[in-house]
């Protein structure tokens, strides 16, 4: 038994005492609850969501960075994830980035690219070595997807710190025929990527972001903390602008960023999505760029696009400042049945929301739409507008995560891991982040970059797949119970190219007019599932169904059930598409 | 021996001594003791002298008077709280926090001591420490600024609530102040509260505050609710103060893009963009001194970004810190002087080239930039004589030769009937 003397008590005292004095006028600093992810119970929202990764086979996965203590400016950028039906079998697979290795790390680094087989019954299948993804050399970034060939199979584009590739799809197995199909540009530091048919003659062109330029030996002595290395921003190196290929139709591509008249342009792109903002029937492009103004690239409808970001105000923010530019994506998201843009920003910059005015004139609503203050002090990279719990407008999730291992050493209220932001739509363009009340996954701090969606096991809700930077992935389940019902629609080209991309869908609920396309792109390195779902809330029907082709085509369908899955394919009556019975909407 | 009733005493007496520690604690630690310190009046003499200093920005001469002061009166508050504020300026943070605190020690009650502090903390982005520090104050002296501070905390938070809040009762105390009302539109502004944030800022304005900066914000706002023909005369105004401001150059250029002057919009936007590149670079200058407060050349680095803009007041304050950094530096001395020449203070830049002269009389440059200036001032024989010395150290300066050349002309031209 320990038995203090007399002296030692009085030892004990004065010693709590002074403990008690050193505590007592300190200014509190907070840290940020760590929540533990809780099992999601049901909530007013009708949905939550739970994080299936393990058991769905995909914990054997983790992101390498390939550091080794030099801090060198790739590491903290990330990369991306897709949805990809590889075999065509219906069901969503999916395909991660694994980053990459320098030569001096010591890490071990296996697959650039890893592909998983969905199994139809909520797990997947690592399928790499099958499908010819093996011995890729590189550092990855990216991946969009796109049927560049139109043999009725999904290829996909793979960016890097490198040359690009792009993976032919023969029928389940990939070839890399990056350079024979002219698209592997020079060793240049690529990011997002999209397919998208911009001459609209029925094949998809491509389009991809370059940020930098950098090698190892070039890498800059960057501190936040006067200590230590950090990472630098993109300030202190000098872009790269992004390049055009116009597809020949026969396989290859012709390079024409030049003469499409991209070029001059300030290059640190980071994002680009597709739309037709002034519904002109031909496809834009906004490229989001990381401290440079934004690019808004209108086309011609000549094989020329004509820049007017600044003009159209959505190059800066509304002080004329520019800001990080990650993720984007662009919707109607109101009531006005105008294309805004919503684009992912840093730590002390909102997302930026824009809707489209008229002439070539867009409005900065990021303050108004109530994003704007709750995402000022978070890092957003991946970012994507869906509709989440399927009563017919598009909410926005925002994967966040900040670049900077010590930026909670310097910067009071900015974290490093961070969780998630899900802003449910209102309905008229106003938005309330509830990832806090929903719970679950939603809460967890993670360092987050690529994002994308996709009903992956085909239940009429979307789920969310999450790339962490040096980290694990994270599949998000959606578990509706809301009983709203849902309209998915794939689209098959004929004229127009195989994936129907640029196509723009209408759906007629009553007054309600909800507007989809058909498109890669979007998020940051990711693609998500080109399909399209329409929530449709209790209604069961939609009663007008309207197709725009690219090609000027329109198909439309009346009084269409609810909780289906269609091909529509051009110009041809929809065919339902079998579903497993033990998947419907109910879970 | 009583072993059991021993410890009980011993148990007890610690019980009491832990007791009257508490009560020592609570009466003297945290009371509020005044200073019963009057200081003589070449102390005082002193303290001024040192104010005068700080704000003519001679920080090295401020910290050697304040020495002086120092042994005159080594337990004024007054000494360390002005030593504080000097090292504040040229950010040695932790110094000055130490010397805040000295003053502190010497008077628990001196007003603007935690004020100050908490300045500190919040330019280095340690903002719970500031709100903990400006809260203190306010325990001695409620003051519309303090409240204003924690605002400003909370806002870098980015807690908007609070910050709020905090300046509501600043201008509860003082109805008149506008930075509050400025800051507070500012926050108003971030959650697309328009009308309030107009509303406040034109209160600002009736009374008396009407400088660019309000300005712009007025302009901003108005574009904002779509009142662009409203905006624009504000925003020429700011411009008219501000020429370099990105913000506001921009805001014309939407402005007019809106009202349909596209080939108008699309200059001011070309403008707007070219402010804003050298705006950046400014701004990673600024965050290089931070990290790196004690490197002259960083400091003249973002002296001289300031200076291409036309920010002379700001360029002239980096200069002069890089001065106090490095007091041998003949070079940043000349920039200063030319600095006040632009700025207009001709007798001022005059000044600061005979000092620099003193110690390297044979700096041609100096020679040169000095007789320029005192062309300008109406003494030409003295810029004769100035030239005529640069050339003793340097006979084939051609720009001193033009000068020379050019002079004659205008004398010979004066002088014709």
């Amino acid at each position: 038994m320990l038995f203090l003397s007399s002296q030692g008590i009085r030892l004990v005292a004065v010693i709590v005492a002074t403990i008690v004095l050193l505590t007592a006028c300190n200014g509190a600093t907070s840290e940020p609850e760590q929540t533990e992810a809780t099992p999601p119970a049901s909530n007013q929202f009708g949905f939550s969501f739970v994080n299936v990764t393990e058991e769905a086979g995909l914990g054997g996965f983790k992101h390498i960075i390939g550091d080794y203590g030099d801090v060198l400016f790739p590491e903290s950028m990330g990369s991306g994830c897709g949805f990809i039906d590889y075999n065509g079998d219906g069901w969503l697979d999916i395909l991660l980035v694994g980053g990459g290795v320098f030569p001096r790390s010591p890490q071990k680094f296996e697959y650039a690219l890893w592909l998983y087989r969905n199994n139809g019954d909520g797990t997947f299948t690592f399928v790499s070595p099958e499908a010819g993804l093996v011995g890729i050399d590189t550092y990855g970034l990216g991946v969009t997807v796109g049927d560049y060939d139109n043999d009725g199979d999904e290829d996909f584009y793979f960016t890097t710190l490198y040359e690009n590739m792009l993976f032919r799809n023969d029928g389940g197995v990939f070839v890399e025929v990056g350079k024979e199909a002219g698209v592997a540009g020079p060793s240049e530091w690529s990011a997002s990527g999209i397919f998208f048919d911009a001459d609209r003659d029925g094949d998809l062109d491509l389009f991809h972001g370059n940020y930098v330029k950098w090698t190892i030996e070039t890498d800059k002595y960057c501190s936040l903390n006067n200590r230590e290395k950090g990472y630098c921003t993109p300030e202190t190196y000098e872009g790269i602008s992004g390049r055009f290929y116009v597809n020949n139709g026969d396989g290859t591509f012709t390079e024409r960023t030049k003469e499409a008249g991209m070029i001059p342009s300030p290059g640190k792109n980071l994002g680009v999505a597709e739309f037709d903002y002034n519904r002109d029937g031909w496809p834009d492009l906004i490229v989001t760029n990381d401290t440079q103004p934004n690019l808004l690239w209108r086309n011609n409808g000549d094989g020329t696009f004509t820049e007017i970001g600044a003009l159209s105000g959505i190059a800066y923010d509304e002080h004329g400042k520019t800001r990080a530019g990650m993720g984007v994506d662009t919707g109607v998201i109101d009531k006005s049945g105008e294309e805004s843009i919503v684009i992912a920003n840093f730590s002390r910059e909102m997302i930026a929301v824009y809707r489209y005015l008229g002439n070539d004139l867009f409005q900065d609503i990021s303050a108004r739409s109530r994003v704007g203050r709750i995402s000022l002090m978070t890092l957003t990279f991946g970012l994507f507008l869906i509709d989440i719990d399927l009563d017919g407008d598009l909410d926005m999730y925002a994967a966040n995560g900040h670049v900077q291992p010590q930026v909670e050493e310097t910067q009071e209220g900015v974290y490093y891991a961070e969780p998630p932001h899900l802003f449910l739509n209102d309905g008229n363009g106003m938005f309330e982040d509830h990832a806090p009340d929903i719970g679950g996954p939603l809460l967890v701090p993670v360092v987050a970059r690529g994002a994308c969606f996709g009903d992956y096991d085909r239940d009429g809700d979307i789920d969310i797949l999450v790339a962490e930077n040096d980290g694990p992935v994270h599949l998000l389940r959606n578990d509706l119970v809301n009983g709203n019902n849902f309209l998915k629609i794939k689209t098959r080209g004929k004229q127009v190219n195989r994936d129907g991309y640029g196509t723009r869908i209408v759906a007629r609920v009553g007054d309600h007019v909800m507007e989809r396309r058909v498109r890669g792109g979007s998020s940051y390195l990711a693609h998500s599932e080109t399909a399209v779902i329409f929530g449709l809330g209790q209604a069961e029907k939609v009663d007008t169904l309207t197709l725009y082709w690219l090609n000027g085509h329109v198909d439309t369908f009346t009084n269409v059930q609810a909780n289906q899955e269609l091909l529509i394919i051009e110009g041809e009556e929809p065919i339902v598409m079998p579903r497993n019975g033990n998947n419907l909407a109910a879970n | 021996m009583n072993t059991i009733s021993q410890l009980r005493k011993t148990l007890l007496k610690a019980v009491a001594g832990l007791l009257l520690l508490g009560l020592f604690l609570v009466t003297s630690g945290c009371s509020r003791n005044k200073a019963d310190y009057v200081l003589d009046p070449e102390t005082l003499q002193l303290l001024a002298q040192a104010e005068d200093l700080l704000k003519a920005n001679a920080f090295t001469q401020a910290l050697a008077v304040l020495d002086s002061a120092e042994a005159r009166a080594p337990d004024a508050a007054e000494v360390p709280f002005l030593r504080a504020q000097v090292l504040t300026e040229v950010i040695r943070f932790d110094e000055a926090e130490a010397e805040y605190r000295r003053a502190l020690k010497l008077n628990p009650d001196m007003r603007g001591v935690w004020h100050n502090l908490g300045n500190n903390f919040n330019r280095q982005g340690k903002y719970r420490n500031a709100i903990a520090c400006f809260e203190r104050e306010l325990e001695r002296n409620q003051t519309a600024m303090t409240w204003r501070g924690i605002g400003r905390a909370y806002r870098s938070l980015g807690v908007s609530d609070s910050a709020m809040f905090a300046f509501e009762k600043a201008l509860a105390l003082d109805s008149t102040y506008a930075p509050a009302m400025v800051d507070m539109a500012q926050v108003l502004d971030g959650a697309a509260e328009y009308e309030r944030a107009l509303e406040l800022v034109e209160r600002a304005m009736r009374f008396g505050h009407e400088g660019p900066e309000i300005q712009y914000l007025i302009g901003s706002l108005l574009v904002k609710n779509a009142r662009f023909e409203d905006a624009l005369p504000h925003l020429f105004k700011a411009l008219e103060a501000w020429p370099w401001h990105n913000p506001t150059v921009y805001n014309i250029g939407q402005a007019l893009a809106r009202s349909g002057r596209q080939e108008e919009a699309q200059q001011y936007l070309e403008k707007a963009e070219s402010l804003r590149a050298t705006e950046a670079t400014i701004a990673e200058m600024e965050q290089s001194v931070l990290i790196s407060p004690g490197d002259a050349y960083v400091r003249a680095g973002l002296a001289s970004l300031l200076r291409q803009v036309g920010r002379y007041d700001e360029a002239v304050f980096h200069y002069q810190v890089a001065i106090h950094l490095d007091p041998e530096n003949l070079e940043f001395q000349n920039n200063v002087a030319v600095l006040e020449f632009l700025r207009g203070n001709n007798a001022a830049s005059i000044h600061w080239f005979q000092r620099i002269l003193e110690k390297d009389p044979t700096y041609v440059d100096v020679w040169m930039n000095m007789g320029t200036v005192l062309v300008k001032s109406g003494r030409p024989e003295e810029a004769r004589r100035a030239w005529h010395t640069a050339l003793q150290y340097d006979p084939d300066n051609q720009a001193v030769l033009a000068n020379l050349a050019r002079l004659e002309l205008t004398q010979q031209g004066q002088a014709a009937p």
